[in-house]
């Protein structure tokens, strides 16, 4: 757990986090997201998001391109009084077949911090060009089929100059090292501890 | 000092190896090239330390960069300077204004990151609070916290103002608080009710509500940390602070001479304060951090807490005047294992460790193997200070800790053949700054196991006989021949006298090479360094009389192997080991508690007052 400014952040599960400000709690890719009161979704794959019961039970709550409140790509909402959601692209170009443009997205959430959780991705121009404003929390993937691998994540820090980077979405250690010691002079890198959801 | 014991401190702390670490392979300088630095800048000091000064924002430029001789030697004359604006504001419109200030991390596990900007804004809000509540301009006020945020927004708060602060080891008890407070006749307190160390609960504000009885305190502005209640009309909790507006006055600027910070040091009689002031702290302060390693892209943490000169000049202003990120750990290195300061470098990807020779030694015994479940591969150096080092602890600390994983030009990771630098630095509290070290960022000569470098080019430092005669190779008294900057602007008379010979007297033990390294072996003027404090034996006598009560007693000082000196005291049935203990942990602090007490049957009746010995 993290503490920026009055902005709380936890990560849990495989790629989620928890955003909590102004009392309220923000989950991306939780799968078990009974504290949430505002629940989104990247994509719909096994570690990012629940079963369909959990999703039905939940679906007032969630926003996603897939289920619940839909939000579409480019799309910029304010879902309450203290968080505006912006969706922007994830995709990957080298593995469709796992994150085929379009079923797929990242979130800019904006407390009193801008925190970008790009969602499965690998680089693409397109996405990084569409993130537009300083981030001051990047939440990026960093090992898997279809996501950034620790030297393309690094492409993104250097790209957007995140204040501070967290890395999510990895089983080995030594793509967290990949990406640390490559991106630290040009963001600050943090390694959080991950909770289970539920 | 018996000669048996010298040449025991010799075998342990000098050695004439000389490493070239492979990261610092293209960066080292021969001895001839740091002689020519060196000695340009100790010819002529004044036109040295004044181009450090250009570097710094003068509000008015200096009337003369130093006038006047030895002592009596005044820097930057006339000179005027924007305190907070060369902490803080300078940043702004750079992209230091948007990244990590400090990041915090509490015993328990909370952290918390602060940005530039944000410490900008808070600070600006409690000056205005402040204000209001009293604390003006050129007014002490007392600081006795724990490295943390809100510390340091308070700490900002005071420089935009213009108030001095006197910094207390929170390790500290209420006999030294209150000699503090009463010296510096403050009305205004700083503290943390608690904080968490080693699982325990640690109670400062009892220590300080204490020390302030029938003292016109006016406010102990609190930073809230363990809850406990307290009822005390005098307490304004730090909330209270933030909750205004930001102050709409520009900030302070004050002469060069103006006082900046205080500090009490141990003398052979008692702790006694010095006053730093604002122009040559600040430039000796910019200057050295920037030569030790530190820039703006460092992630940089450092154990020593505010209280000593090394946390409050490379904690507080040194840091911050470069616009690096600052780790702070408020709890202790043990906990819940002795891996915790590994685990905070490698999370938050530590490029400048600084520690002490003691936490070193601490940390080898409690993890002498290689290691191997971390990778320090972002470390670029580490810095040690406060106290003699060993050979031995040092080429751990090379091997162990500072090879990193990845082979670098000649560096072997599975050996543990070492990587970086791991440099030890000199400082005192007189002299406000480190004073020798090789350099990372300027002067980088070959490290040399024991050895605290060659003199930092501006100090023209020197090993000398009792004549005063120069001495390569064998123990002498560690002397400067010239000022400094940060020559304290008051001083007590134990510092006058250290001037009595045209120079001034480290009372630092000392071997200096031919090749100009420098070897401290510990002090020779009575006060003891445990684990890198310098503590009083004056105080603890005066403790033990008037407030043990104890009419005779012996106090023995010791080599430790941990602490590098610690002290027994032999007293005689007056009082019990543990009623003895408690009261000089309660009067001056925990860390001046002896390492052993020998509790004596048969009374010396024939001494009927004090019978300190102090070695």
């Amino acid at each position: 757990m993290i503490r920026i400014r009055d902005t709380i952040l936890k990560l849990r599960d495989f790629a989620g986090v928890e955003i909590v400000y102004g009392g309220e709690r923000l989950c991306i890719d939780i799968l078990y997201p009974l504290q949430c009161d505002y629940i989104l979704y990247t994509h719909n794959h096994p570690r990012h998001s629940p079963d369909s019961i959990l999703l039905e039970r939940f679906s007032d709550r969630i926003y996603s391109l897939f289920y619940g409140n839909k939000i579409k790509i480019g799309e910029r909402i304010k879902i309450s009084d203290h968080f505006i959601v912006e969706s922007v692209e994830a995709f990957s170009w080298r593995y469709p077949e796992y994150h085929s443009r379009g079923s797929g997205a990242g979130f800019i959430v904006e407390s009193d911090l801008r925190i970008y959780h790009t969602g499965d991705s690998d680089l693409s121009r397109d996405i990084l060009s569409s993130v537009r404003g300083g981030v001051d929390v990047l939440i990026i993937p960093i090992e898997g089929l279809g996501v950034y691998t620790p030297e393309e994540a690094v492409e993104v820090v250097r790209s957007l100059r995140p204040s501070i980077s967290i890395p999510i979405h990895f089983q080995d250690i030594d793509s967290f090292y990949i990406f640390r010691d490559m991106a630290q002079p040009y963001t600050q890198v943090v390694l959080l501890g991950r909770e289970r959801s539920g | 000092m018996e000669e048996k014991d010298l040449d025991d401190l010799i075998r342990r702390f000098h050695s004439e190896n000389l490493y070239t670490p492979p990261v610092a392979r293209y960066k080292v300088v021969d001895l001839e090239y740091y002689k020519k630095i060196y000695m340009e800048s100790v010819r002529d000091p004044c036109s040295f330390w004044g181009r450090e000064a250009e570097k710094l924002a003068w509000s008015r430029k200096w009337r003369k960069t130093c006038e006047g001789e030895g002592l009596n030697t005044r820097w930057f004359v006339d000179g005027e300077i924007n305190v907070y604006y060369n902490l803080i504001e300078k940043h702004r419109d750079k992209w230091v204004w948007s990244k990590p200030a400090v990041i915090w991390e509490s015993e328990d596990g909370s952290v918390r990151i602060s940005f530039y900007k944000d410490l900008y804004e808070r600070s600006s809000v409690i000056a205005r609070a402040l204000e209001d509540y009293g604390v003006r301009r050129g007014e002490w006020v007392i600081m006795y916290v724990t490295p943390s945020i809100e510390s340091l927004e308070i700490f900002l708060a005071l420089m935009r103002i213009g108030a001095p602060v006197e910094f207390i080891f929170t390790g500290f008890g209420y006999y030294e608080i209150r000699k503090r407070i009463m010296g510096r006749r403050a009305r205004h307190i700083i503290s943390v009710d608690g904080f968490t160390r080693r699982g325990r609960s640690i109670d400062l504000l009892s220590n300080i509500l204490r020390s302030v009885e029938k003292l016109e305190i006016k406010n102990i502005f609190l930073v809230r940390r363990i809850e406990k209640a307290y009822k005390d009309d005098r307490i304004v909790y730090y909330e209270d602070l933030i909750r205004g507006s930001k102050h709409e006055k520009d900030p302070a600027i004050l002469n060069s001479r103006d006082p900046l910070i205080g500090l009490h040091t141990g003398y052979v009689e008692d702790f006694k304060p010095l006053t730093h002031g604002v122009g040559g702290f600040l430039v000796q302060v910019y200057a050295t951090s920037k030569w030790i390693g530190l820039r703006p892209h460092d992630t940089y943490f450092c154990t020593v807490w505010p209280g000593w000169i090394t946390g409050i000049s490379y904690q507080f202003f040194g840091p911050l005047m470069i616009g690096s990120t600052i780790v702070f750990y408020e709890g202790g290195p043990d906990q819940p294992s002795w891996n915790r300061w590994w685990d905070i470098i490698e999370r938050y990807s530590v490029t400048l460790f600084l520690t002490t020779g003691s936490a070193l030694r601490m940390l080898r015994r409690n993890t002498p193997e290689p290691l191997k479940i971390y990778r320090f591969d972002t470390l670029k150096a580490i810095l040690v200070t406060a106290e003699p080092l060993e050979t031995e602890v040092w080429e751990w600390s090379y091997r162990y800790v500072g090879t990193g994983s990845r082979a670098f030009i000649t560096s072997v990771p599975e050996k543990f053949s070492g990587r970086i630098p791991v440099v030890n630095l000199y400082i005192q509290s007189e002299i406000g700054s480190f004073a020798t070290g090789s350099l990372i960022n300027y002067v980088f000569t070959e490290l040399s196991p024991g050895s605290v470098g060659p003199p930092i080019p501006g100090f023209h430092i020197d090993v000398v006989d009792k004549n005063g005669n120069p001495i390569r190779g064998s123990p002498g008294m560690m002397i400067i021949r010239s000022p400094w900057p940060s020559m304290p602007i008051e001083y007590p008379e134990d510092f006058s006298l250290r001037w009595a010979r045209g120079y001034y007297e480290t009372g630092d033990l000392a071997i200096m090479s031919e090749n100009m390294n420098i070897y401290p072996l510990g002090r020779y003027d009575g006060v003891m360094k445990i684990s890198g404090y310098r503590i009083s034996p004056g105080a603890i006598e005066r403790v033990l009389r008037e407030i043990a009560n104890l009419k005779s007693f012996r106090i023995k000082r010791l080599y430790d192997d941990l602490r590098f000196e610690s002290y027994v005291v032999e007293v005689y049935e007056e009082l019990g080991e543990k009623d003895l203990r408690r009261i000089i942990r309660e009067s001056i602090g925990a860390i001046a508690e002896p390492r052993d007490v020998i509790v004596k049957k048969s009374h010396d009746d024939s001494s009927s007052k004090a019978d300190a010995t102090a070695i």
